[in-house]
């Protein structure tokens, strides 16, 4: 194993989350590798640093607001617009060249900003902690400085393996490589990714999705992507079927013969 | 009544018991929807959105499952469907948006412990911030509210591969925003791990 797999590893191990003999072999490693203790000692500083946040306190009266919602009825629900695009999609069905003219409206995005950092120096770790293990004292402090936000010149290999994304905005995932069979494609998309066939597939997510440059694919809501015309199909994938054991509300939608053609 | 009884309750239409309901979770729904939420509205009304879509499922919920799995489903989907909202009309955030409200250390005379805990504090948030939603959501299900990762997986309808994945990548994304900030960490020696 290299350091790479290890540290999915050594994550888990912190968390508790391997049995016996995974568990054995990351402490060995441990062990021998000093690049890979650094690693579990920053691990565990992030645990510490979220662990010592102060609680969060419920508002005043918060159960009290969710009953007002509830009994002003459900109609402050179905008001509230989640899609505001979707007043074009009239006006897109009969005028189609019109408003293709026009242009499309879209999320509008800053372009790709990639924060690449490099790791901090590794502290020395004086040992190993485990979830479950006797905690110990939290007398560590952190040096604060005024906050500033450089990226930094390198990219390491950690860095490089994470997402690359926009501050808060939508995450760019690793995405399979180009030279990657369509099914390979189809098997590397993330949850709640599926793949519209039909002959007019793009068309259709156009007008009634949301189309998000920066993945380049759509948001659709789970009650429109019910309501599929003759013609066009979500396949029988298992993306599908994890689509409809889940409960999210939005899938993020692509074209498949679009996305053959990425 | 437990909170079998009540959730019966609540299926039979009982606004009483759903109120009682929401008591006995509100704490752990709104503190997860307020770290996914930079904006303290946008945590309420995720988290309002999350009761009341609890008492639009509740029928359909077995009870053979585990409620607070499925309260956290809906709380991490209500958090995304909001966030998402979110961006679509603002454009999104970037941290070199000047725009970005930071708060300002409260300019009371404070002992030095006490200022600094609070900058530690508001670094540590506005990086839980920056992480992708995605991101966000299973380390804040995992280091905030202790779900096992098979739990992380069955809130989030993630693999648990990807679950676990993401768990380390969010942490070393965590620990490289604070250090490329300016901040880092210092070890105590207090702090040694336990080799078991």
């Amino acid at each position: 194993m290299n350091h790479e797999e290890y540290r999915d590893l050594l994550s888990a191990l912190l968390d508790g989350e391997l049995d016996e003999a995974q568990r054995a072999s990351a402490l060995a490693h441990l062990d021998e590798c000093e690049e890979c203790r650094a690693y579990y000692a920053e691990l565990c500083a992030v645990h510490d640093a979220i662990a010592e946040l102060e609680p969060e306190t419920v508002p005043a009266g918060f159960a009290e607001s969710v009953m007002a919602r509830l009994l002003e009825g459900e109609k402050v629900v179905k008001l509230k617009k989640r899609s505001p695009w979707r007043g074009w999609t009239a006006l897109a069905a009969c005028a189609a060249v019109v408003v293709l003219a026009v242009g499309v409206t879209q999320n509008s995005r800053k372009s790709a900003n990639t924060n690449t950092m490099e790791m901090a120096p590794a502290a020395p770790a004086a040992g190993y902690r485990e979830e479950g293990a006797e905690e110990p004292s939290t007398g560590g402090s952190m040096l604060m400085q005024s906050m500033t936000m450089a990226p930094a010149g390198g990219v390491n290999d950690a860095a490089a393996d994470l997402a690359e994304y926009e501050g808060n905005e939508s995450v760019v995932m690793t995405v399979p490589t180009a030279d990657a069979n369509p099914a390979e494609k189809a098997e590397g998309l993330r949850e709640a990714e599926l793949l519209l066939y039909g002959e007019d597939a793009e068309f259709w997510l156009w007008n009634h999705g949301e189309y998000d440059d920066a993945e380049q694919g759509y948001w659709v809501d789970r009650e429109t992507l019910s309501e599929l015309p003759e013609g066009l199909s979500l396949g029988t994938s298992e993306l599908v079927a994890r689509w409809n054991a889940s409960e999210r509300s939005f899938a993020f939608v692509r074209a498949a013969d679009a996305e053959a053609q990425r | 009544m437990d909170e079998i009884e009540l959730i019966r309750a609540c299926r039979e239409g009982s606004e009483t018991a759903f109120e009682e309901l929401i008591r006995m979770h509100e704490s752990k729904v709104y503190s997860l929807c307020r770290r996914m939420c930079r904006d303290e509205d946008n945590a309420l009304e995720a988290a309002q959105d999350t009761f009341l879509a609890v008492w639009r499922g509740i029928g359909s919920f077995r009870e053979d499952s585990t409620f607070s799995t499925w309260l956290y489903r809906l709380a991490t989907n209500a958090c995304l469907d909001l966030l998402r909202r979110e961006k679509k009309h603002s454009g999104g955030v970037s941290l070199d948006d000047e725009d970005v409200h930071i708060d300002l250390p409260d300019p009371a005379p404070q002992p030095e412990e006490a200022i600094e805990r609070s900058e530690t504090q508001r670094m540590v948030r506005e990086a839980l911030y920056a992480l992708p939603d995605g991101y966000r959501e299973v380390l804040l299900l995992r280091e905030s509210e202790q779900l096992s990762y098979q739990e992380i997986a069955e809130a989030t309808g993630l693999e648990l591969g990807t679950v676990k994945s993401r768990i380390n990548r969010a942490r070393l994304a965590l620990k490289n925003y604070l250090a490329a900030s300016g901040n880092f960490f210092e070890f105590s020696t207090s702090k040694a791990a336990k080799k078991q």
